[in-house]
């Protein structure tokens, strides 16, 4: 048993980077960020720690040496039309979409940087015949591989290769008619059937709710359904202006009232109903709000925008991007150029720049974990990504309490 | 560390423990779990519920579990600009 314990725990890959390194365990599935002392111990030694002492445990003070995950819109490609896609998918997809081959040689270029996960959504993947090779190739370079699939195409081919992936979601967004009122078609019966039938087969199944006006009053149902389903894991997204759903924003997005009391409300829900709950980077102002303790959150590696830091993500034709609902990277790299583009100076424009914030983020004690908060919805309301989250309670607060500075929102 | 009279045993004993820690290193942070999004990073905040104790309690777990064996496959990324 104690040699079967030791070989769970073995950690599976160790990154060296400038506060120590990150390791992965597999059992309990963590990242683990370690200074130089613990590093130097799992035999990890960087030359690039000499002449810096100041960057020994220095977590956030820069850039990590590559993204920890990436998410790869494999494709673009869904017959659903929801109102809100924030990729604006289409039965079509998009021109110049890549296959396997060049999926499958961006993933080794991935793994040679040392990346950790990858997140693989679209349009639709599930309907993608070749998304198990595509899997089995990131778990042949050791990295793991996890999906979002919205349960309404796809099913059969998804659920033999289930077991390639460390987690799969099924996007539920309402239950019964607040799905449909969310989504603006009908498709709860079909992804509750794929929930139920990918439970039978894998205990890693979760569901992504997009909270959004009409279904917050329903998260409680929805966190009781995911227990009910005997689910892993609920996570918990804040609707973007991205894709289609750039129009449906105003429509859609929480008004400032549920803002304040989601993390309220989603702690309440997630220990009444006993399940682990995960939020986006984008709920992070909402979370501080509520002036948490800041070493737990540390602790918990719990950041705002890490897009173009923690993650990248990649369009259906191989574009580089900070986030999913960010706008192509300066340059127009692709996935496969990350290693030359990172480490440029202006690498991902204004993702990186956070540190120069305005007020009220300047002074604001989370600002470090933070970030500003979500720099797609900056740049959809404010017209500049640089600007702090408009829908952040504290810079609401601030700007309240300066009338004559309000901004008008710019639609773009 | 030079003992001196005037340090209270608690001193002497959180400076010891403090040394021990700097040779030993420490898990600045862990990330549980997996996230399949493929639109943003989510972050397991359950720990949230129960606060910083629990977190103390689980940390160590994570930091022996880590030194039980050393792991397979080391990678250098080349370190970013400041």
């Amino acid at each position: 048993m104690w040699k079967r314990l030791r070989r769970r725990s073995e950690p599976r890959r160790i990154r060296a980077e400038r506060f120590g390194a990150i390791a992965e365990l597999d059992r309990p599935r963590a990242l683990l960020f370690v200074d130089r002392a613990m590093a130097r111990r799992l035999g990890v030694d960087s030359p690039a720690w000499r002449g810096d002492p100041a960057g020994d445990g220095d977590l956030g003070g820069a850039p990590l040496g590559a993204p920890i995950e990436a998410h790869l819109q494999l494709t673009n490609r869904c017959d659903a039309g929801c109102q809100g896609c924030y990729t604006g998918a289409t039965p079509a997809g998009s021109p110049g979409e890549w296959g396997p081959e060049e999926w499958k040689r961006a993933i080794d270029h991935l793994a040679e940087r040392g990346v950790f996960h990858l997140a693989l959504g679209g349009g639709e993947s599930a309907t993608l015949p070749w998304l198990g090779e595509v899997a089995a190739h990131a778990r042949a370079r050791g990295v793991v591989p996890n999906l979002t699939t919205s349960g309404l195409a796809g099913l059969e081919r998804l659920l033999p290769i289930a077991d390639l992936f460390g987690q799969i979601n099924v996007s539920i967004d309402g239950l019964g008619p607040t799905y449909a009122a969310v989504r603006g078609m009908d498709g709860f019966a079909r992804a509750d059937r794929a929930v139920r039938a990918l439970r039978r087969r894998k205990r890693e199944i979760g569901i992504n709710v997009v909270v959004t006006r009409s279904n917050f009053s329903e998260l409680d149902e929805i966190i009781a359904y995911a227990r009910r389903r005997r689910l892993n894991e609920v996570e918990l997204l804040r609707f973007k202006p991205a894709g289609r759903g750039t129009a449906a924003y105003a429509q859609l997005a929480c008004s400032d009232a549920q803002h304040r009391a989601f993390w309220p409300l989603v702690s309440a829900a997630a220990r009444r109903h006993r399940i682990r709950v995960r939020i986006d980077c984008s709920y992070t102002p909402m979370l501080v709000h509520h002036r948490p303790d800041r070493r737990v959150l540390e602790q918990l590696a719990v950041y705002g925008c890490i897009a173009g830091d923690f993650l990248v993500g990649a369009r259906a034709g191989g574009q580089l991007a900070a986030c999913s609902f960010a706008p192509g990277a300066p340059g127009r790299p692709r996935l496969d150029q990350l290693g030359a583009y990172w480490g440029q100076e202006d690498a991902f424009g204004p993702f990186r720049a956070w540190r120069e914030a305005d007020e009220p983020c300047a002074s604001c004690e989370y600002h470090s974990l933070c970030r500003g908060g979500c720099k797609a919805v900056s740049l959809h309301l404010e017209g500049d990504a640089r600007r702090p989250d408009p829908e952040c309670p504290r810079v609401i607060e601030h700007r309240r309490s300066r009338p004559g500075r309000i901004r008008l929102p710019v639609a773009i | 560390m030079q003992y001196s009279p005037r340090m209270s045993r608690h001193h002497v004993l959180d400076r010891l423990s403090a040394r021990r820690r700097r040779r030993r290193g420490r898990v600045i942070a862990t990330r549980f779990g997996l996230n399949p999004n493929s639109s943003s990073l989510g972050v397991d905040v359950t720990f949230l519920l129960y606060g910083a104790a629990a977190l103390s309690l689980v940390t160590p777990v994570m930091a022996a579990l880590l030194r039980l064996r050393r792991p397979t496959t080391h990678v250098e990324a080349p370190a970013p600009k400041e």
